[in-house]
């Protein structure tokens, strides 16, 4: 090949290895013919796989955010605009899988070191700039670089055909003439006034210098009034004529008696192109600096608004309308799902949803699911739940009209396999691209490393966009990227942080269980033991002793056991079936399963009318546990004798349900603490077997599941009353009424 | 009754002993099997009035041998199962079984359930005469003039209260699904249907009661279903 890298050995120690060891590659780009050449240079250094086409390099491209970096400085950020080889160039380079990136500088070798430098280049290519010949002779960028960038390998590719630019490329440089009604009309409008004051100056008599200075003064104003550097030059000439035709002798001819003056033209001529360039390359630099702001508030706008975006809805909807308000062009995003055209065989085309006219952002609608680059990409892969899960709520794409422009959903079917392309590849594709030239739409993947989030689609209305909206739409996509990301790494952390709980209570809920069923199962083993070998031996009331000890251990385990079941079913949420039941029924059940703890008679009373009826919507097996973990509780601590009340109400649109014993009570500074998991009213687990605090904590578990509220209360006298409500269930269907129905 | 045999299905042993222990003691006449093939042959050649099934047997499903027994025999048969199976218990009931027991159970509750159904067995020998009259401790149904009352005392009741009411006479002693009432009553069951039964049943339920404070014949099997219960002296 004819290139020959000029390659510096590095010697110094630690240069290159605090660098990757992939090598880092950077390519400058520039208007000039070679560049091709120069990328190709460099993409067989990027890409160490041989390539043959660009379209084979750019599905071969490595990872996102490894992407090689094709940089372009230019002085105004426009020259894309204006030069068809630069924009040739820059699209040469991203369809060799280049990223590319536009800054604006003056001073460009020092903003390609700088930018080197900080993307940790390690081999920078560049194309030969042959010594120039405009006014100011450029010391060589290449000489600038070595200095600057003392440890990357500078590759410098030579121009082949010729130092210099063929001439047809040379005319479509910056700058050239590019004519425009108004600011020539500017122009002569400028020097017309110019020459009147000019006038009324000859006439009063002023001196020559007055008049000239009035001229300069004018082609200064038409040099900052115009947009182009030629108008300024024309003004210039046309002081020249103007002054000479109108006031040196002999007036009205273009004739010069003095000679002197032919100096005086051509220093006033030299001094108006100089104020007049300096003029232009001001406005460029306010128009430079005013875009830079003006791409930072639209960023800065973005990421304020992505940061207080609640999910990844929300973030994708934020920059959307974002994308929209920048580019006044509509949008179109595709979340995976439709991204892969799961909906594709029905109709042909998705099911399309307008976003003004429904808004698909209602909260109950799932997150967009995002799509990890390891499955495949098939329907019928593990990931194909996922999908179907959330195919209801975001399967189709979502629209973001700019105002009356808006994307038909019949049109975008036709370009489903850009759009899957684009998904499928984290590339771009559509309009002004390699891929899918003939689409109407521009397509972006918002992806992340391994995790595609979906698909961006502007509508692109048969016009490019500038490099500016191209720059700052990157960025806005970055930005959206990253707070997907963030988002997507925050909700991890937080479900990991939830299963790192979950799995401390369980450890804790395992010890706890492990000991207390141990516990009574140690008395009833050696109960049965000493019985055995010394019935006769012990005396009767040891021996009932013995017995009454053995079946309340093995109701203690059983009423453990079935806590144990609840909760696990509570949490699984498996056999949980939600019915209207009658709380009555629930409560006259449940008494029958704690009667067993005799001695204690238990009272129920409800209060209401006759035909008040308690229903609620529950799960009956659940709430008789909540009533049966109470009630052991108060026979628990009520002495023999004394009596348990149950008491039910309704109030409203809540069913009251109330436990009272005659025990001990609960004090003031333990109440705070009775619903906790494993507290038992003292700080130590071991102190007894019954500790096992798992009871009230399920009761609180449970009622809270159904929408109720438990509490524990003062029982007066004396004991404790705990008092929990359930939300009454609604029957008001005529069919509900027995009363009005035929009577017998 | 006298001779009536129990037939005890049980495959872990020292539960099986528990019962039959239970039984020798309180002089019933028994056989055990601890299969479901056992089970069956010895329903087939003793002819036992009373079978107690454990569901979970090791050789056929639990609901087979209802199944097969019930095709011929009329015996009551009373379930045993582990708690949180409900809806076994309500297959069971639904494939012919009168009546369960959930272990862990008590001995008085196994001899509770045990005197039950030789009053069902009693009635159902009794009822042969097509007495027109129903009569359950204080709760007596005129079936020819559709008058029901409690302890002398006439109870209005609803059409579909009524039916309910006779619906549970008739079977009295057994527990009956949710699924088999909706569909005596209403003929096919919906979801809905269940809601309106509990509020149908609540109903009657409070008109016997308020007639006589404390009646409580009809028992309810939460998530299973309603039961009358046979009163102690007839």
């Amino acid at each position: 090949m004819l290139h020959s890298p000029i390659r510096r050995n590095i010697e110094e120690t630690g240069g290159k290895s605090s660098y990757a060891s992939r090598p880092s590659v950077m390519v400058c780009l520039s208007p000039s013919p070679t560049t091709k050449r120069v990328i190709r240079a460099a993409a067989r250094m990027a890409f160490p796989v041989p390539l043959s086409s660009p379209s084979s390099a750019a599905s071969a491209s490595p990872a996102a955010g490894t992407a090689p970096i094709a940089l372009y400085v230019g002085s105004t950020g426009r020259e894309a605009e204006e030069n068809s080889l630069l924009r040739e160039n820059i699209q040469y380079a991203r369809d060799y899988g280049f990223e590319v990136h536009t800054i604006q500088s003056t001073d460009i070798p020092l903003a390609i070191a700088e930018y080197a430098r900080r993307e940790k280049v390690t081999d920078l290519f560049l194309g030969y700039s042959p010594p120039s010949f405009t006014l100011l002779p450029k010391p060589a960028i290449n000489e600038k670089l070595l200095s600057a960038l003392p440890t990357v390998d500078i590759h410098i590719v030579p121009d082949p055909v010729s130092s210099s630019y063929p001439k047809d490329m040379r005319q479509i440089r910056p700058g050239s003439p590019n004519w425009n009604l108004r600011d020539l009309l500017l122009v002569l409008a400028v020097m017309a006034v110019a020459t009147f004051l000019s006038c009324w100056f000859y006439i009063s008599r002023f001196s020559n210098s007055n008049i000239i200075t009035i001229y300069i003064l004018g082609v200064l104003i038409a040099s900052v009034m115009t947009s182009s550097r030629v108008y300024g030059t024309f003004a210039a000439i046309l002081y020249v004529l103007l002054f000479n035709f109108l006031f040196i002798e002999p007036r009205f001819t273009l004739l010069v008696y003095d000679s002197a003056y032919m100096m005086t033209y051509l220093v006033t001529m030299v001094a108006a192109l100089i104020t007049g360039t300096v003029a232009v390359r001001m406005k460029n630099i306010a128009r430079v600096s005013a875009e830079n702001a003006y791409q930072a508030k639209v960023l800065l706008d973005t990421s304020n608004q992505l940061e207080s975006a609640e999910d990844s809805e929300d973030i994708i909807r934020t920059t959307c309308i974002q994308l929209v308000h920048l580019l006044n062009r509509a949008v179109v995003f595709y979340p995976p799902a439709a991204a892969l055209g799961h909906d594709k065989g029905d109709s042909g085309h998705p099911s399309a949803r307008d976003f003004a006219a429904v808004s698909p952002w209602d909260p109950d609608a799932p997150a967009f699911p995002p799509e990890n680059r390891d499955s495949p990409d098939d329907s019928n892969d593990s990931n194909h739940l996922d999908h179907s899960d959330h195919s209801k709520a975001s399967c189709g794409p979502v629209f973001f009209p700019a105002g009356e422009k808006t994307l038909s959903p019949e049109l975008l079917g036709k370009e489903l396999g850009a759009v899957r392309w684009t998904f499928k590849n984290s590339q771009t594709a559509g309009a002004f691209t390699s891929q899918f030239k003939d689409c109407t739409c521009r397509y972006l993947s918002v992806y992340s490393g391994e995790t595609r989030y979906g698909v961006i689609g502007i509508d692109m209305e048969g016009h490019p966009l500038t490099e500016f909206q191209d720059t700052i739409l990157l960025s806005i996509i970055h930005e959206c990227t990253m707070a997907l990301e963030n988002e997507r790494m925050a909700q991890e952390k937080q479900t990991a942080e939830i299963r790192a709980e979950n799995e401390r209570l369980r450890a804790g809920l395992l010890r706890s269980i492990s000991h207390d069923l141990r516990t009574p199962l140690t008395s009833i083993y050696g109960y049965a033991c000493s019985l055995r070998s010394y019935e006769d031996d012990l005396p009767r009331e040891d021996r009932d002793k013995i017995y009454e000890d053995i079946m309340e251990d093995a109701d203690w385990l059983n009423a453990q056991f079935e806590n144990i079941l609840s909760m696990t079913r509570l949490e699984s949420g498996i056999g949980i079936r939600r019915t209207i039941e009658n709380m009555e029924d629930v409560i006259e059940q449940s008494l029958r399963h704690a009667s067993s703890h005799h001695n204690r008679p238990i009272v129920f009373d409800t209060q209401g009318s006759e035909d008040q009826i308690f229903f609620a919507e529950m799960e009956p097996k659940l709430i008789m546990q909540v009533m049966i973990n109470l009630l052991n509780n108060a026979v628990k601590y009520t002495p023999p004798g004394a009596e348990i009340r149950v008491h039910m109400e309704r109030s409203e649109d809540q069913i009251i349900v109330e436990v009272a014993d005659k025990g001990p009570g609960i004090s003031d500074e333990d109440k705070p603490y009775v619903f906790d998991l494993f507290y038992n009213g003292k700080k130590s687990l071991t102190d007894s077997y019954r500790s096992m605090g798992i009871g009230l904590n399920l009761c609180a578990q449970i009622i809270h599941a159904h929408g109720g509220s438990i509490e524990v209360l003062d029982n007066e006298p004396t004991g404790a009353l705990f008092r929990f409500r359930l939300p009454a269930a609604d029957l008001d269907s005529a069919e509900m009424q027995p009363a009005d129905l035929d009577s017998m | 009754m006298d001779d009536m045999k129990i037939l005890v299905v049980e495959d872990d042993r020292s539960v099986l002993n528990l019962i039959t222990t239970t039984l020798k003691i309180n002089h019933y006449s028994y056989i055990a099997a601890s299969t479901g093939s056992e089970a069956v042959s010895l329903c087939a050649s003793h002819r036992p009035g009373l079978i107690l099934l454990d569901l979970g047997l090791p050789d056929i499903d639990g609901i087979e041998v209802i199944r097969t027994i019930r095709s011929w025999s009329s015996a009551i048969i009373i379930i045993i199962s582990a708690r949180g199976e409900d809806s076994d218990k309500i297959l069971a009931l639904d494939s012919g079984a009168d009546d369960y027991l959930t272990k862990p159970f008590s001995i008085e509750e196994l001899l509770a359930r045990i005197r039950a159904a030789l009053r069902r067995m009693q009635y159902i020998a009794s009822k042969d005469e097509k007495s027109p009259v129903f009569a359950n401790g204080d709760l007596v149904i005129d079936y020819a003039s559709r008058i029901v009352t409690v302890a002398g005392t006439e109870v209005h009741l609803t059409a579909i209260e009524y039916r309910l009411l006779t619906l549970l006479a008739s079977n009295v002693g057994k527990v009956l699904t949710h699924s088999f009432i909706i569909d005596r009553i209403w003929g096919g069951g919906v979801e809905t249907d269940i809601i309106s039964l509990r509020v149908y049943m609540t109903s009657l339920r409070k008109k016997l009661r308020s007639a006589q404070p404390g009646l409580n014949l009809i028992e309810t099997h939460i998530g299973i279903g309603y039961q009358m219960l046979r009163a102690e002296k007839v």
